[in-house]
């Protein structure tokens, strides 16, 4: 643990400075977390809906936190969790298959006033939200993030090895779907 | 236009193809120092009526502390009171009276 985590966990522990050392917590990660969630539920809302909840459980669980893991690899897995949950959800609720799933998500893509890409982007999109939901973590996490293998292992807690081949598999059926789009 | 088919990754920027709305992560950051300021008046005023509770056993508690002790102090004196009426009533001959009649027997 670095030094600074280290005093973060400090004030974190202390009643009186918690409220203070949590609000600099949101400032440092909001970003990196946000568009964690992003790449996955695609549309801004539903991105600033599991943000909140995210720091909010965060926030919620800070007495059950004791510094064994880093507080990026614990704010990621929050998000992650939270992230898969709301997708869970969302199915539910609407009943769909992946199918339709994978549907609800470009209309979601095409119907965001905040989507800037190109046609290029756009079909890599269309690409991605074909393949199934920890593959697509697993790559948005390494493509657009290049996150290492080690640190993607310690927030999803699979082994190096078969982060590997998943994004091997991912990256295989992207091309696959590009030629056949 | 006809679709291009042999894409590789390298030749798609790895930049993401998403915006937020203006100033949106330093509204955030505000919005959400507030929501945790509300949790926390909200637990205070959760636990505000077992504070209550517990100001007012603390008081009893005091209260009787006090009253008891006033009562002990009322009772020794009342005590102390009632064998000096005793002793007021008696006169000192018939105490050496007494005592003499007791030593004989």
């Amino acid at each position: 643990m670095s030094q600074t985590e280290a005093e973060l966990l400090l004030q974190l522990n202390n009643p009186h400075k918690r409220s203070a050392a949590f609000s600099g917590i949101v400032r440092s990660y909001q970003e990196r977390l946000y568009w964690h969630i992003r790449k996955m539920v695609l549309s801004h809302d539903d991105a600033n809906d599991v943000l909140q909840n995210t720091f909010m459980k965060a926030w919620n669980g800070l007495d059950g936190f004791r510094g064994d893991a880093q507080i990026t690899t614990w704010l990621y897995r929050i998000a992650t969790n939270e992230t898969l949950t709301f997708l869970a959800n969302k199915r539910m609720r609407n009943l769909t298959s992946i199918d339709n799933e994978e549907a609800s998500l470009l209309q979601n893509l095409k119907s965001d006033t905040y989507f800037d890409g190109d046609e290029l982007q756009l079909r890599l999109q269309k690409a991605i939200v074909t393949l199934p939901e920890k593959q697509r973590l697993v790559f948005n996490m390494k493509y657009f993030d290049d996150i290492t293998y080690e640190q993607m292992e310690a927030i999803l807690g699979t082994s190096v090895g078969a982060l590997k081949a998943s994004y091997h598999h991912a990256v295989k059926k992207i091309e696959k779907f590009f030629e056949e789009d | 236009m006809e679709k291009k088919k042999h894409i590789s990754l390298d030749e798609i920027s790895n930049k993401l193809p998403f915006g937020v709305p203006e100033n949106y992560f330093d509204q955030f950051a505000v919005q959400f120092d507030n929501q945790i300021a509300i949790n926390h008046i909200s637990f205070v005023n959760r636990y505000r009526p077992w504070m209550y509770v517990a100001a007012v056993f603390v008081g009893v508690l005091l209260f009787g502390r006090v009253f008891f002790t006033a009562y002990q102090n009322n009772q020794a004196a009342n005590t102390e009171n009632y064998e000096m009426y005793v002793m007021s009533q008696v006169d000192e001959d018939e105490i050496i009276d007494y005592y003499l009649t007791e030593g004989n027997n």
